[in-house]
């Protein structure tokens, strides 16, 4: 028999069999006890998993103390030094499901796998899947048992070191990581099938289900173009000579400004684009085309614009995940709302 | 499939088509294959061409999808080269062929980010529900030592998609599958794909 690992469990003021809803602002308190529906998780892990204790806090003042609640559970997770946390299930309920979850992701964060049971509409299953392995359950208590085995199922597996398989084999809602896997029939085949069903009006499933975008709602215009202060901004990649900041070609991570007024014009001598997704050659021989200093100080001196601001803002955008795309969107738009002054920003592309 | 067709492709590498790719295009062959067995009609292969401006976009992709129509066919797979640009018209050309009742099943890489848990592609249209991919060209890999290498091994590090110190002391070298030239080839020649976990 294995070494047994440490466990902890979650429950709510109801199964943690406080109260009801009158008791939901009871605050967290830990006890060395399994209580209620722990029993049964312990029962059913009993030759993996040994549980220090129950972790119990009443609903409201879990999600109304978010961060100082957050703050004991970390604590008391490093203090039993256990590898396995366990919330709920939480079925249909929603601030125990948010509770659940947030159990699960401040775990996750300190290195241990947690996990937890939900009904499908939950809307804690979107917002944690990614930091725990949730089974579905039913909508109420009635799948208890059920829930807790599919649970089990997962922390047994999990304690003999075996690697998860597919959501749908193993029983836990898709994390939404996309994995590259190989199977048994090359693309051009696939598609080929596909089409053939699709015309036909049989059932294919798509390989790739057409994600959801966010829409951007662009700010009011700026109300008077002779006093604005304007940024520059590309994607293009234009960097000093020699890349000083080594900004990658291609899935690049950061991103850097130069201060463009300093150096005077931007020319071959003095900057070249390090993009890795076009034909560099005219960029480095006037990089003006992709960042247009050169007309923008024209712009500025014959006052169609304000002020053209001395830093312009350089990434390189190539094979660049939309995640990473959005995290140095948000630092630039930080940035220029922490300087206070720009009205506007010009983003070139290539 | 004769070399009247051949690649005239730059930078990542890993969503080209090669030459080789169009002298033994995988969906062509396979199209041949069904049609031999009487399992469907091959109507035959168009070529729609990509380029940056929108107004071309929509000209070729509303000819393209003319075409087919015209060509009395009941469905398409509409395959592409590269990332980026190539997205739009891919979709653009999806979403047209459906619209006048041509069915459609597109096939394309994913830039899905490191963990894969990033949007795949640039643009997307609703029509598009039949999509096979052919995987995610963010993910890092390392390749064993080789006894021989052909060529300067050091340009490796200046390729797109080419990692920081990838030349590792045992002669193994870290890259992204974007470095690697038809690794995610979008006419289906690998057997990988992505599946959500």
């Amino acid at each position: 028999v294995a070494q047994k690992v440490k466990g902890i469990y979650y429950v709510n003021q109801f199964f943690g069999q406080i109260g009801g809803e009158q008791e939901a602002n009871t605050p967290l308190k830990f006890t060395q006890d399994m209580v209620g529906p722990g029993n049964l998780l312990q029962e059913l892990l009993k030759d993996y998993v040994d549980f220090v204790g129950t972790i119990i806090c009443g609903d409201n003042y879990f999600t109304e103390h978010i961060q100082d609640v957050a703050v004991e559970i970390a604590a008391l997770l490093k203090q039993y030094d256990v590898k396995v946390a366990v919330a709920g299930p939480a079925f249909n309920a929603g601030r125990y499901g948010i509770a659940c979850g947030e159990f699960c992701k401040i775990a996750d964060s300190l290195g241990i796998k947690a996990f937890s049971g939900m009904y499908e509409g939950n809307p804690a299953v979107d917002i944690y899947k990614k930091h725990c392995y949730i089974v579905p359950t039913k909508m109420s208590a009635q799948g208890m048992q059920e829930g807790l085995s599919a649970i089990s199922r997962l922390v047994i597996k999990y304690c003999k070191g075996k690697e998860f398989g597919l959501p749908e084999e193993e029983g836990y809602f898709p994390q939404g990581y996309r994995k590259n896997v190989f199977v048994e029939k090359n693309g051009a085949k696939r598609a080929v099938e596909m089409i053939l069903a699709k015309v036909k009006g049989e059932p294919f499933a798509t390989e790739l289900p057409i994600p959801h975008f966010s829409k951007v709602t662009p700010s009011p215009p700026v109300k008077d173009m002779k006093k604005a202060k304007i940024v520059l901004m590309t994607t293009g990649g234009i960097v000093p000579k020699g890349n000083p900041d080594k900004i990658e070609s291609c899935f690049a991570t950061k991103f850097a400004r130069y201060n463009i007024k300093e150096m005077g014009k931007l020319t071959a001598l003095n900057y070249e684009s390090v993009h890795g997704g076009y034909d560099t050659k005219y960029a480095n021989e006037d990089p003006n085309c992709v960042l247009p200093v050169d007309v923008m100080l024209e712009m500025e001196a014959d006052n169609t614009i304000g002020k053209l601001h001395e830093f312009a803002y350089v990434t390189v955008g190539n094979g660049m995940s939309v995640e990473m795309a959005k995290n140095i969107g948000k630092a630039i738009a930080l940035e220029l709302k922490d300087m206070g002054d720009v009205d506007g920003v010009i983003l070139t592309s290539t | 499939m004769d070399g009247a067709v051949v690649s005239g492709n730059c930078v990542t590498a890993c969503d080209k088509n090669t030459t080789y790719d169009y002298l033994n295009h995988p969906i062509v062959e396979e199209l041949y294959e069904k049609h031999k067995n009487g399992e469907l009609d091959f109507g035959g292969v168009i070529l729609c061409p990509v380029t940056p401006k929108l107004s071309e976009k929509e000209k070729f992709t509303s000819y393209s999808a003319k075409l087919a129509k015209m060509l009395g066919l009941d469905g398409v797979i509409i395959s592409q080269e590269g990332g980026g640009n190539p997205e739009t018209d891919t979709m653009l050309l999806c979403k047209k062929c459906e619209e006048m009742g041509v069915k459609t099943v597109v096939m394309t890489h994913e830039n899905s980010g490191e963990l894969g848990d990033s949007d795949p592609l640039t643009y997307f249209v609703p029509e598009a529900d039949a999509i096979v991919t052919m995987g995610n060209t963010n993910i890092k890999i390392t390749l064993p030592p080789m006894d021989k290498i052909i060529g300067d091994i050091k340009t490796v590090e200046k390729l797109s998609g080419s990692l920081k110190n990838a030349l590792k002391e045992d002669g193994s070298i870290g890259v992204m599958l974007d470095a690697i030239v038809g690794s995610i080839n979008n006419f289906g020649v690998s057997k990988m794909t992505t599946r959500l976990y």
